[in-house]
């Protein structure tokens, strides 16, 4: 076989639709607080009112809240896939989607230790998020 | 304000055809899953969602399942407890996919009950061998 880079198209077993991928790395500094979030649904999370130029992503204890643009639709059958990272030896945590709701466009991910707990994401780590969706 | 929605094609490093498809099971506690409630682009290959000893295992319909498929899973918790669910199993003959419910110390669990809004995410991606 040959490699031909980056030109074949995705598929799905539904051929009425058309998949898309987007992704989301959510960094955690000492505070805990979010840093600087980069990814492909970036474009699609409300800014600040505040700072016009900063995504709405907030971190309150172990509440981690993203404001999505109301343009932006999760459809049923949206796909949503976090893992954490233990970056600098930090200690293993957990990460699970809460809910989206539709209403107020929000995702809202709840974050543990290891024995199950709620507890704020350690200093240092980061969230990368796997969104799959048809359009 | 108006965002232009997705409208660009996904591409891959692979050069052959290449699938992803979603899957989200609703928790229905511990009994089978109704066919009707799971959601995602592979809901139609879904046959069945039979619960037993802390499982929900879909059955699939005839080559769905192919090797190399790969199944990232998830859970969406919504207003149940903490838990987490594993990819048990995985019989490209019987076309049967298990999910394995657990608690924070790996130990079986019942799935969620319903009214929780508690769900299963599946990503399944595969690549089709060259032939």
């Amino acid at each position: 076989m040959t490699y031909g880079g980056h030109h074949k198209l995705v598929g799905t077993a539904d051929q009425d639709y058309q998949i898309a991928v987007d992704t989301l790395v959510i960094p955690f500094l000492a505070g805990p607080v979010v840093g600087a979030v980069v990814g492909s649904l970036l474009p699609w999370i409300a800014l600040t009112a505040a700072i016009p130029s900063a995504p709405n992503i907030t971190l309150a204890g172990s509440t981690l809240t993203l404001q999505m643009r109301e343009d932006y639709n999760f459809r049923p059958g949206t796909v949503i896939l976090p893992k954490t990272t233990v970056e600098g030896g930090a200690a293993r945590w957990d990460v699970k989607l809460e809910s989206w709701t539709e209403a107020t466009k929000r995702l809202v991910f709840r974050t543990f230790n290891a024995a199950g707990a709620l507890t704020a994401p350690p200093a240092g780590v980061g969230l990368h998020l796997v969104f799959v969706h048809r359009y | 304000m108006a965002i232009t929605p997705h409208k660009g094609q996904i591409a891959t490093m692979w050069a052959g055809p290449f699938t992803v498809d979603t899957l989200v099971v609703p928790c229905y506690g511990a009994v089978d899953v109704p066919l009707d409630i799971i959601t995602g682009s592979l809901r139609p290959a879904v046959l069945s969602a039979v619960y037993a000893s802390f499982a929900y295992t879909l059955t699939f319909a005839p080559n769905t399942l192919q090797p190399g498929q790969a199944v990232e899973v998830s859970c969406e918790i919504g207003t149940a407890p903490y838990f987490d669910v594993q990819v048990s199993a995985i019989d490209l003959v019987a076309q049967t996919l298990a999910l394995r419910f657990e608690n924070a110390a790996g130990a079986g669990a019942a799935p969620p009950i319903v009214g929780t809004n508690a769900k299963v995410h599946l990503l399944l991606p595969r690549a089709f061998p060259v032939r």
